[in-house]
């Protein structure tokens, strides 16, 4: 078969430059490792009991013992919300806000801090994704996504749900402060208040039944 | 209408088309695909800017509030019509006449079975009325990808059924017309534009098996209430084995245009006929087995498999990158052909194109905006991109660029010859014709370029912003507002387009007698290789590649112990 000379050198150099493409991105993988969530060391687990599994037994951030600055962060994914395990989840510094609620969770990590996100939907398909960083995995149920960053910059990132899970997807979020450890300062209660069991049943059942669940969560 | 006379009795099929009428039942039968096509684009289409004037910030502070959805007042339920119009029905009835129309006038015969095509028909038109059902009842509001466990009405999984099975006896009708023909011209090649129909429709058979398997033993069975659970893992994986090749199926038929019909418009022969039978069957081949590309962040997939995907995702860049060279290597023969000289590096052929012709500037366009649709593909193969980009603004205005730009607009310059021969009239004032195709294009590269910078931010898909509730940041404000600004530039095409319709169909007077650019032979210069027409041996190839690819994704997922535990919901 007869192909132009032009057509053969421009075949090659398409050839070489796609293969200079894919081994830069191998070199993103292995120098700089960036990893994408998968199954290695995960197995399936019924939906529905993820709340009996070690570590999504108690939602929230873990210290990772022995190791400073070193966390595990377990997250339960349901319609329509993060169940990161309170309202607030930290502790917070002084400086910011407290405007976490159960359907909106604040969460504040110090600069610094490696974290292992442990994140897994009870119910739908969700998505999980923290806006500045290599962090995105889709929440399949049955499937306990594993992924962990080192947050390097201070500032105010969204925790996001990205795929869409119903008639209140757009509210599915949670906020992200990392602070500063050197400035911040701690005068407020550090007890993080948390949700009582039935306050958290309850706002599982519609986000109607979030005001009556904060305030139960409050009293 | 000229009369139909058989050329030979021998050969029964073979029938000589009117060069510039056309025969009634192929009037009706690809008339019907096409205008059903762009009725659903004109509805589908409409729906779109309203959803970027709603995600827009912008527009809400203009207007004191967010702007409500035309018809449908809920944002998930517009966008569901959004993505199945236009993704699924504007395209698959579009292409189905088209490949009809090409592969009857390349092969100077009638389709193998008109029975069979017209029962075909109405099977596919039951399935729009029962999907069309499902949806603007509000009982399907799962977007056009219906992952599970988010269930609909069944009426719009058997509407799709119907359309998918629909599709395969038109690939059937097509093979056997092909092979009727086949067994009359032993030794010669089938010409460039039936070769491409074929390519494209081997690919789909395959492709639609995996959407067909997951439909018919998940999510029908369950909306009827016969399985109670389902798994959501590998319900995305038969889906996305469907998924890619179904981008293919969009564009092939648009390659097809600008290898095979552009050039006849231009007045000059396509560069290598050969490469481009190359191009057709690598992409045929290459399309399915890198589907995980889609599926890069689920956990349920090993880092192993996304990998092997991630680098065939390259290869299959490299019949893109082909017909870029072979297609301006034929646009510069026209160039020369109307004045060209070579300068300015060789370039200024592209200014010696005819570019008041809007069936030509259509496809130009098409072109220039594949070049960004193109990049930005690279990029999303790239695994390490996707970990930020993943189910963000960036994928939606990465495909708008593909299948909203490139593949609609030369899908518009077929139509433009289209429909006037359909209707025997010319088309009804060009200028405007022109004008929609300038639209479009600026529309659509404004609305790609927002959406791709929002997904930079983060800004995520398929959320209704408009509502209280919504997370949204400073960041992504100018670029969702830019996207806005493309939709109004949309709207503004989108009308012009129901101009030339409507004014074409109904108030057009001068005969239309243009002939229709299809070639009946393959060329003769060129020696055509007999091994590219062996489609068994193409087949065992695809079938083989996607065990090697697919097979350790699904089985992985696989689990009838613990898996499965889905319950089913609806939105």
């Amino acid at each position: 078969m007869h192909i132009d000379r032009l057509e053969r050198n421009y075949l090659i150099a398409v050839v070489i430059t796609l293969a200079l493409f894919f081994a830069a991105l191998v070199a993103g993988a292995v120098i700089y490792g960036i990893r994408l969530p998968s199954t290695d060391g995960n197995s399936i687990v019924i939906p529905q009991n993820l709340r009996t599994l070690p570590g999504y037994d108690k939602p929230g951030l873990h210290p990772v013992t022995g190791s400073d600055n070193v966390y595990d962060m377990f997250i339960v994914a349901l319609k329509w919300r993060f169940d990161v395990g309170g309202t607030e989840v930290g502790p917070c510094p002084d400086e910011v806000e407290l405007t976490g609620t159960l359907q909106n969770p604040l969460v504040c990590l110090p600069k610094g801090s490696t974290v292992t996100f442990h994140v897994s939907s009870e119910d739908t398909l969700h998505g999980f994704m923290i806006h500045g960083h290599n962090l995105n995995i889709q929440l399949v149920p049955g499937h306990l996504g594993q992924q962990t960053i080192r947050f390097q910059e201070e500032g105010h990132f969204g925790m996001l749900c990205h795929e869409y899970c119903g008639i209140s997807h757009q509210a599915m979020y949670a906020d992200l402060i990392v602070y500063d450890p050197e400035t911040a300062t701690f005068t407020r209660s550090e007890s993080e208040p948390v949700p009582s069991a039935e306050a958290t049943a309850e706002a599982t059942e519609a986000p109607e039944a979030e005001a009556t669940a904060e305030a139960a969560a409050q009293a | 209408m000229e009369a139909v006379h058989t050329t030979d009795i021998e050969k029964r099929g073979a029938i000589t088309f009117p060069l510039v009428g056309m025969l009634s039942s192929e009037r009706i039968l690809v008339g019907i695909y096409m205008l059903v096509a762009f009725a659903a684009l004109s509805i589908g289409g409409l729906l779109g800017p309203f959803q970027s004037f709603r995600r827009a910030p912008g527009v809400t502070e203009l207007l004191g509030g967010p702007i409500g959805m035309p018809i449908f007042t809920y944002y998930y339920q517009s966008l569901t019509l959004h993505g199945v119009l236009n993704a699924l029905v504007f395209t698959t009835f579009f292409i189905v006449g088209l490949s009809y129309f090409t592969v009857q006038r390349s092969l100077q015969r009638e389709l193998f079975s008109m029975p069979l095509a017209w029962f075909t028909l109405i099977m596919m038109l039951v399935g729009v009325v029962l999907a069309g059902f499902a949806m603007i009842a509000g009982e399907a509001n799962v977007l056009y990808t219906f992952y599970l466990p988010m269930l609909a009405h069944f009426t719009f999984y058997l509407g799709l059924v119907l359309i998918v099975v629909g599709t395969w006896l038109v690939a059937l009708n097509i093979f056997l017309t092909y092979y009727a023909w086949r067994g009359e011209h032993k030794g010669e090649a089938v010409p460039l534009a039936v070769f491409a129909v074929l390519a494209n429709f081997l690919m789909w058979f395959v492709a639609t098996l995996g959407v067909a398997t997951e439909i018919l033993t998940m999510q029908l069975p369950m909306s009827l209430g016969l399985i109670q659970t389902t798994d959501a893992q590998v319900s995305r994986i038969l889906f996305w084995f469907f998924g890619h090749p179904l981008v293919y199926f969009w564009l092939l038929p648009a390659y097809m245009a600008w290898y095979t019909m552009l050039p006849k418009q231009l007045g000059v022969k396509l560069f290598s006929d050969n490469m481009a039978r190359i191009v057709f069957l690598m992409i045929m081949i290459f399309s399915i087995p890198i589907g995980v590309h889609h599926l890069f962040v689920d956990p349920g997939v090993s880092e192993v498999a996304k990998i092997f995907h991630s680098a065939l995702t390259f290869v299959v860049a490299i019949p893109s990158l082909l017909t870029a060279f072979n297609i301006a290597a034929t646009l510069e023969r026209a160039g020369r052909k109307n004045g060209s000289k070579g300068k300015y590096f060789g370039l200024d052929f592209f200014i010696y194109l005819p570019w008041g012709n809007p069936v030509v500037a259509a496809q130009l366009a098409g072109m220039a905006i594949f070049v960004v649709a193109g990049i930005t593909g690279i990029m999303n193969a790239s695994f390490t991109f996707n970990v930020a980009l993943h189910n963000t603004s960036w994928v939606v205005g990465h495909f708008h660029t593909t299948l909203a730009g490139a593949v609609t607009l030369t899908y518009f310059g077929i139509f433009y010859w289209m429909l006037p021969m359909l209707r025997g009239r010319k088309l009804f004032w060009p200028r405007v014709a022109l004008a929609q195709i300038a639209t479009w294009f600026v529309g659509m590269s404004i609305f790609g370029m927002g959406m791709g910078r929002a997904g930079i931010e983060g800004a995520i898909r398929r959320t209704d912003m408009g509502d209280a509730g919504a997370f949204m940041t400073e960041a992504w404000e100018p670029w969702l507002n830019l996207s806005a600004f493309g939709g109004v530039i949309l709207l503004i095409s989108l009308v012009l387009l129901y101009v030339v319709i409507v004014g074409t169909l109904f108030f057009s007077r001068e005969p239309y007698a243009s002939e229709a650019p299809i070639d009946t032979k393959a060329p003769t210069e060129e020696r055509i290789p007999t091994i590219l027409e062996n489609w068994g041996l193409w087949l065992a190839v695809i079938a083989i590649s996607n065990v090697i690819m697919w097979g350790p994704v699904l089985v992985q997922a696989l689990d009838f112990v613990n898996g499965f535990w889905s319950v089913g919901w609806r939105p």
